[in-house]
């Protein structure tokens, strides 16, 4: 995961990441949906948002694995179910959904936008 | 013979103040008293009619703030050193003075004699003057700031903090901002972890303290 940030790191993009708790590997099903879902969201940032800071944190504790991603961009209206049919979000949501867990889209035109995913353990 | 003395002007809503510099910096024949007020407003007039080299100005007045006064004044005369005297060393008041004004120096009204006449000379020759206290406060201002900065707060976790505040419950909150529960835990999770506090008394000492909060709002 961290090679992957380190990659958008040189952008106008500033990244700031939290992990906790995940010196041991997870299970590799659960650890590759994760990385793509959070690989989705970046790239969404980075497509779409316009934002100049990212905040990213994976934690990992007895309820299981959170995750956010925030930024700071231009957001959109995450009650207009039409922006979901696309495949990005669309995929989010199948992925997360396939472990159990739970995404929720927080955003609003003019306010950024922050993805929060729980997966439980 | 053009005056080679100094030249003040001094403004403050307290008489009592002004007698007490003029008292003060009696004696110190380098220093001109060309006028005094205490009504802010009447300066930049006074000023048109009578140049002076340095107004020194009280920060907190009814009507036109020191800051207002400082900016009108160095927009008009530009060529006029402001120092500004206050009760109240609070860094966000320098800084406004500062940054807005371009003043010359800050000082705290329990100053004594000597320090005024230093700060006085300072700035008549074009330096600057802070009091000792007043670049304390400003030191633990910056370290205040850059602790927040490693802290990274995001807009939404700084949101979350005023409703921790006003005593909503995770539902309550999770209800107003329209994202579910176990959202609202997660970023308890990581306001507790960026802030270093474990408490919720804890986190609302440090909002306080780092101004997230203010009282009344």
């Amino acid at each position: 995961m961290r090679d992957f940030i380190d990659k958008i790191d040189k952008r106008a993009l500033k990244v700031h990441i939290y992990t906790e708790g995940l010196d041991e590997r997870l299970d590799s099903n659960v650890e590759t949906v994760l990385y793509r879902v959070i690989q989705e969201c970046v790239n969404n940032v980075i497509k779409h948002s316009g934002a100049s800071t990212l905040d990213i944190s994976i934690t990992r504790d007895a309820d299981g694995i959170s995750a956010t991603v925030e930024d700071n961009g231009k957001g959109f209206d995450s009650n207009d179910k039409s922006k979901f049919d696309g495949i990005g979000l669309k995929n989010i949501l199948t992925r997360i959904e396939y472990l159990k867990g739970t995404v929720d889209f927080d955003s609003a035109p003019g306010r950024g936008t922050l993805v929060a995913i729980h997966v439980p353990l | 013979m053009p005056s080679s003395k100094i030249r003040l002007a001094l403004v403050d809503d307290h008489q009592i103040v002004i007698d007490g510099l003029l008292s003060l910096l009696q004696g110190h024949d380098q220093f001109e008293f060309v006028f005094a007020s205490t009504d802010p407003a009447s300066v930049p007039g006074l000023l048109a009619d009578s140049p002076v080299d340095i107004l020194l100005t009280d920060v907190m007045m009814p009507v036109l703030s020191g800051a207002e006064l400082a900016k009108l004044v160095k927009k008009k005369f530009p060529e006029i050193r402001i120092l500004a005297l206050s009760m109240n060393g609070e860094a966000d008041l320098v800084n406004e003075m500062i940054e807005y004004a371009d003043i010359s120096g800050y000082v705290l009204k329990n100053i004594g004699k000597t320090e005024l006449v230093e700060a006085l000379t300072k700035i008549a020759q074009g330096g600057i003057y802070f009091s000792e206290e007043v670049l304390k406060a400003m030191e633990k201002d910056g370290q205040r700031k850059k602790q927040y900065e490693d802290a990274h707060l995001t807009a939404r976790e700084i949101e979350i903090i005023r409703l921790i505040e006003k005593e909503y419950n995770n539902k309550q909150i999770a209800e107003a901002l329209f994202i579910s529960e176990r959202t609202v835990e997660t970023h308890r999770k990581n306001i507790f972890r960026k802030t270093g506090t474990n408490s919720v008394i804890g986190l609302i000492k440090y909002a306080y303290e780092h101004k997230l909060i203010s009282r009344g709002s």
